[in-house]
């Protein structure tokens, strides 16, 4: 029902009311014809009956029978009636006639739809006595009965009547049905065709067809429909002109913007068709290959765009294909190298995506490209000093490392044999510290080509720090690399470097080791490979030492790595504990203490000096770690001992740093993030670093000074004077305090070289506006002279022994509250 | 016996002798007195039977010579009779109105002279008039109901000139006046074809055997041929036969036939009361004789006649005589 239109449920709404009310009525009216015409018969069947039988009395009682025949045939003639039958009253037929025969006992012929109807023929009494006195009994009597009529009614004529009724009755039903229909089609047509009409419209609307609009005759609702819909139409074309309009201006816009952008943009941008043709080349791309619009329009992209890959430097044609006929964008990985304007070769990166229509349909490809000459340069650049040294081109130490844990990992020992040298130069820090760095770097550089002379074209030298060097000689069995290690001793030996008038002879000593087993990791190689080196120095320099787990050498040089051991266990488990001693100043009027926060380790109950195991720290490179863990050592007892309280002073706490340290970035920004995160104020911390190790990575302790201080931290240069490096470095490097070296502090009362000394630092640092600490103040005697030269601050057990900084903090604390 | 069954009745006997002593001094004293107690009888309480009640006292009452009173008495007659003994009303004399009263007296025990009226002349006749009751008291009268044969021969003879046969069917009880009807028959010149009714014989044959002879069919009172079931018979096929059927009642008149000639109930009503009052006026010991009405009525039935117009010629003088 509810999948039906609305004409048809118009229409059966319609018919089916009329259709049951016609055939009730025409059922009913039937019924009652027919009933009545039942009535009929049986009143006429009846009332023949009923007159025609009192009418037989006389013929009964006189035994007339013409008498009787002639009622009979009189009766007959009147319609319907098929026979007629006197009997009397011992039931005996006395007369009887029928319609088709007239004889009274033809039986024969019977109507078997007739319908019969009978009546007594009684003995009547007239009253004839006005004074009755002998009748009274007769008169009460009962009838008597002379005989029975019987009279047959045909149902011929009633069937035909019946028949006809029917016939009538379903006429006249199928006639009202059939005029029922007519006006249904037509009202549901009326009402069908204006919504018809309607969903004409609106679907026209659906599909974007506005200007169109609904013939408004329907009448009624449905007109205020229809001219509802038509207003909407009307309103929505309005909106729809509006809007098109709008989108038209922001198109316009866009495309504008987009065009200028293409036009502005550093990328060049190629439009092709969907056969590759090109369709549009924004400015950049005309400079990239040297074409115009123009020019190019209608080519097709490989003769305009031709390239080659990065690696293999191979001609290809630009892989149109993934994107006009596969629908994917192309997003290489690498670079790729464009025939540009006059055949100049241009390192690009590009992308291509489909353009699709509407419908998703590819209509064609964009491909934007840009320049990636000088970025992949710059990167090539970085890539090298991210491996290389910058001095003397060779491999740095991270590369030595990453290309020695490679060769382990890929390495087949069962065929190949590797083997690693350290070289360690010698004497070459006389060159140093005679002619200065730029000697030194010299030196450097062409002892770095002549060991690279020396090794094989696979083989991998590398500068690992200062005057180390490594090689790797690949494919190189041990007896190769020791001939191959003293080429480059020997050839080391004879060479002579000059410089400003100055001739130096250096050495080399040389540790070996073989890579003969993936059970090796590079560190302990390394290591081994220092350890020979450093047996080979220890042996009389310019020696090459093939590495031997047994050589009695080595148990020294065990030592070593038995504290490196114990500072990586310190490490881990917090083996460090953190001192404090005291840094008095001369005027305490004038200045606050301080505190330079020295460390200790903790083994077994042992307080051990850093002076025993800060070398192998140095050596193994662990100063970092080390100086990490004393800063955030540091910061969390400061922290755990809320001592938000010392946050007014400045510059109460010296932390060392290592020149590991220095040179580390990455230390860098752990110090500034992790004083930043915490809740101290940086300005209660000073940095001590020492001269030698500021001058020797003067830019990184200067970079790092630098950005300490502009987070409030303050810099003191340790052990001023014993590097004897020239003041100019003073001048240059941004610190605030100035530690004369504890060397020119420890005699000064009886040396006056020391004296001289500290009173020319001291005269400089005021001049620099520095303020001067001197440590290792051991007897009470130098105070007075440190005062009288100017020195601002002293240090040393004359002043206070180091105490752990729990303590110092403890102090602190009571003496603030 | 019956004399002994009634000694043996102590009870009865002992109402006989008080009715026969009332009834002895009663009748001397009745004419010596003023009041006369008149016992009336009716067959039926129906208005025919009122209407003579009434025209009877009105007839007796309206001479004003003696003081009359009227007893109406039920069926029960001895019972009522003695009731009227002991009320001191004694009756003077009995009227019996009709053939079931009649009969009814006929059976009663009483000296009372008695006057049959609204009876047939055949009734009488044969019933009464030779009954103990009248054999022993000789005080019986009667004023009949039908009309004298001679009347109706006359009436007839007027009526319907044209008619010279007449068919006339008797009865049981009605066949002692045969004699009459021939002595009438020859007077008045109208030729007579009678015919005798027997019992199971079917009358309508008889009857329409009877019309196709005659030109009238006169009717004699005789309830054994024309009663109700009769009736209609007879007057269809007189009428199926065109000829008129002369018949004595009003109510025969009214069923078909032509005319009749009747007394009305108060007309004997009358007559019967004139009977009384000449008896109390002359101071007559005995009854009078046994009367034919007086006064009769020719009554015709219009429809009948308009049918048998054609056929018939009918005397509209007939009906002057009132």
């Amino acid at each position: 029902m509810n999948n039906l239109s609305i004409k048809s449920k118009v229409i059966l709404i319609t018919i089916i009311p009329v259709f049951i009310t016609a055939s009730l009525l025409s059922s009913f009216f039937v019924k009652e014809q027919l009933s009545d015409t039942e009535t009929a018969l049986n009143e006429k069947g009846q009332t023949i009956a009923k007159y025609l039988a009192p009418a037989l009395e006389y013929g009964l009682l006189s035994g007339n029978q013409s008498y009787l025949d002639a009622l009979i045939k009189n009766t007959l003639s009147i319609p319907d009636v098929n026979s007629v039958t006197i009997l009397d009253a011992n039931q005996h037929i006395i007369a009887r006639q029928s319609i088709k025969s007239t004889k009274p006992d033809d039986s024969a012929e019977v109507d078997s739809e007739g319908m019969f109807f009978s009546s007594n023929i009684y003995h009547t009494e007239v009253d004839i006595d006005d004074i009755d006195d002998s009748g009274t009994m007769d008169k009460n009597g009962s009838k008597d009965v002379l005989g029975v009529l019987v009279v047959e009614i045909s149902r011929k004529g009633i069937n035909l009547v019946q028949k006809e009724i029917i016939r009538n009755g379903i006429l006249i039903t199928l006639a009202s049905l059939s005029l029922t229909i007519i006006l249904a089609l037509y009202f549901s047509n009326t009402v069908a065709s204006p919504i018809k009409l309607l969903t004409k419209g609106i679907n026209k609307i659906r599909e974007g067809v506005l200007g169109e609009r609904i013939y408004t005759g329907a009448g009624g609702e449905i007109a205020v429909l229809e001219i509802g819909i038509n207003n909407m139409s009307a309103s929505l074309q309005l909106a729809q002109i509006r809007e098109k309009e709008r989108a038209d201006d922001t198109l316009f816009i866009e495309k504008s913007k987009a065009q200028i952008t293409l036009e502005a943009i550093g990328e060049g941008v190629i439009t092709t068709d969907i056969n590759g043709f090109v369709s549009y080349i924004n400015p950049a791309a005309e400079n990239l290959l040297g074409a115009t619009m123009s020019h190019v329009e209608g080519m097709h992209l490989h003769e305009i765009f031709k390239i080659k890959n990065f690696t293999e430097k191979e001609n290809i044609n630009y892989p149109v294909a993934i994107c006009l006929e596969e629908g994917r964008s192309i997003r290489h990985d690498e670079p790729m190298i464009l025939f540009g304007a006059n055949d100049a070769e241009f390192i690009i990166r590009d992308n291509a995506t489909p353009l699709r229509n509407r419908n998703g349909k590819i209509t064609g490809m964009v491909l934007v490209f840009y320049d990636y000459t000088h970025i992949q340069r710059i990167s090539d650049q970085l890539t090298f000093q991210a491996t290389h040294d910058e001095l003397t081109g060779l491999k740095n130490r991270r590369e030595f490392e990453r290309r020695l844990n490679e060769l382990i990992e890929t390495s087949d020992f069962d065929a190949q044999e590797h083997a690693l040298c350290f070289l360690d130069l010698d004497r070459f820090k006389i060159v140093n510290d005679t002619c200065g760095h730029v000697a030194g770097d010299a030196l450097l550089k062409q002892v770095s080509r002549l060991i690279h002379s020396q090794v094989r074209h696979n083989d991998l030298v590398a500068r690992l720090g200062g005057d180390e060097f490594g090689i790797i000689l690949v494919n190189c069995p041990i007896k190769q690399a020791v001939l191959i290690a003293e080429n480059i001793k020997e050839t080391l030996k004879k060479y002579r470097c000059e410089w400003e008038q100055h001739v130096f002879n250096v050495g080399v000593s040389i540790g070996l080791i073989p890579v003969s087993s993936a059970n090796q990791t590079s560190s302990e190689l390394m290591i081994n490979a220092d350890t020979a080196c450093y047996i080979a120095k220890d042996s009389g320099k310019n020696q090459v030492h093939v590495y031997q787990p047994t050589d009695h050498n080595f148990l020294h040089r065990h030592n070593e790595i038995h504290w490196l051991q114990k500072i990586n266990k310190a490490l881990e488990n917090n083996g460090f504990e953190l001192y404090a001693q005291t840094i008095m100043p001369v005027d305490t009027a004038v200045n606050t203490p301080k505190y330079e926060i020295l460390l200790r380790l903790i083994d077994s109950e042992e307080t051990i000096l850093p002076g025993n195991f800060i070398p192998a720290a140095e050596h193994y490179s662990l100063m970092p770690e080390i100086d990490r863990w004393v800063i955030k050592s540091f910061i969390s007892l400061l922290e755990e001992n809320s001592c938000e309280s010392l946050n007014d002073n400045r510059h109460i706490f010296s932390i060392n740093l290592s020149g590991q340290s220095i040179c580390s970035d990455d230390f860098h920004d752990f110090v500034i993030s992790t004083i930043e995160l915490s809740s101290i104020n940086p300005e209660l911390i000073t940095f001590e670093i020492t001269e030698t190790v500021a001058i020797h990575n003067y830019e990184a302790a200067t970079k790092m000074i630098k950005r300490l201080q502009m987070l409030g931290c303050a810099f003191a240069l340790d052990d001023f004077g014993s590097g004897l490096s020239s003041f100019r470095y003073l001048k240059e490097l941004p610190v605030n305090y100035l530690k004369i070296d504890g060397h020119f502090i420890r005699n000064i009362e009886i040396s006056q070289i020391n004296q001289s000394i500290v009173d020319a630092v001291t005269r400089i640092a005021k001049a620099l506006k520095l303020e001067t600490i001197a440590e290792y103040v051991e007897d009470d005697e130098s105070l007075p002279l440190l005062k009288a030269f100017g020195i601002d601050y002293v240090q040393g057990s004359a002043v206070d022994m180091p105490l752990p900084f729990k303590k110092v903090l403890s102090q602190l604390a009571r003496n603030k509250s | 016996m019956p004399v002994l069954d009634k000694i043996r009745s102590p009870f009865r006997l002992l109402c006989l002798l008080l009715c026969f002593v009332i009834t002895l001094t009663s009748h001397v004293y009745a004419r010596e007195k003023n009041n006369i107690n008149i016992a009336v009888v009716l067959s039926k309480d129906t208005p025919p039977y009122h209407a003579f009640s009434e025209q009877l006292q009105k007839t007796l009452t309206a001479t004003q010579i003696q003081k009359v009173k009227f007893h109406t008495i039920d069926s029960d007659i001895n019972d009522s009779i003695s009731t009227l003994y002991v009320s001191g009303n004694a009756p003077d004399f009995i009227v019996a109105a009709g053939a079931h009263a009649s009969k009814k007296i006929l059976t009663s025990d009483n000296s009372i002279p008695t006057i049959f009226s609204l009876i047939p002349s055949s009734y009488y006749k044969n019933r009464i008039q030779n009954s103990p009751y009248c054999k022993r008291k000789k005080y019986c009268s009667a004023v009949y109901l039908d009309q004298p044969v001679e009347r109706q021969f006359s009436i007839i003879k007027k009526g319907l000139p044209d008619a010279k046969h007449l068919g006339i069917i008797l009865g049981p009880s009605s066949k002692n006046i045969k004699n009459e009807i021939l002595r009438a028959s020859k007077k008045y010149g109208i030729n007579v074809i009678l015919e005798s009714a027997k019992t199971d014989e079917n009358l309508i044959v008889l009857v329409d055997h009877l019309a196709r002879s005659s030109d009238a069919l006169l009717a004699i009172p005789d309830h054994d041929v024309y009663n109700r079931k009769t009736a209609k018979g007879i007057l269809l096929n007189s009428y199926k036969n065109h000829i008129p059927f002369v018949a004595y009642s009003h109510s025969f008149v009214r069923a078909g036939a032509l005319f009749s000639i009747y007394s009305t109930p108060e007309q004997i009503g009358e007559q019967t009361g004139r009977m009384l009052m000449e008896m109390l006026t002359h101071s007559k010991n005995t009854l009078p004789e046994p009367e034919f009405p007086d006064a009769y009525k020719v009554e015709i039935n219009p429809a009948v006649l308009r049918s048998l117009r054609s056929r018939i010629h009918f005397n509209d003088s007939i009906l002057d005589k009132q």
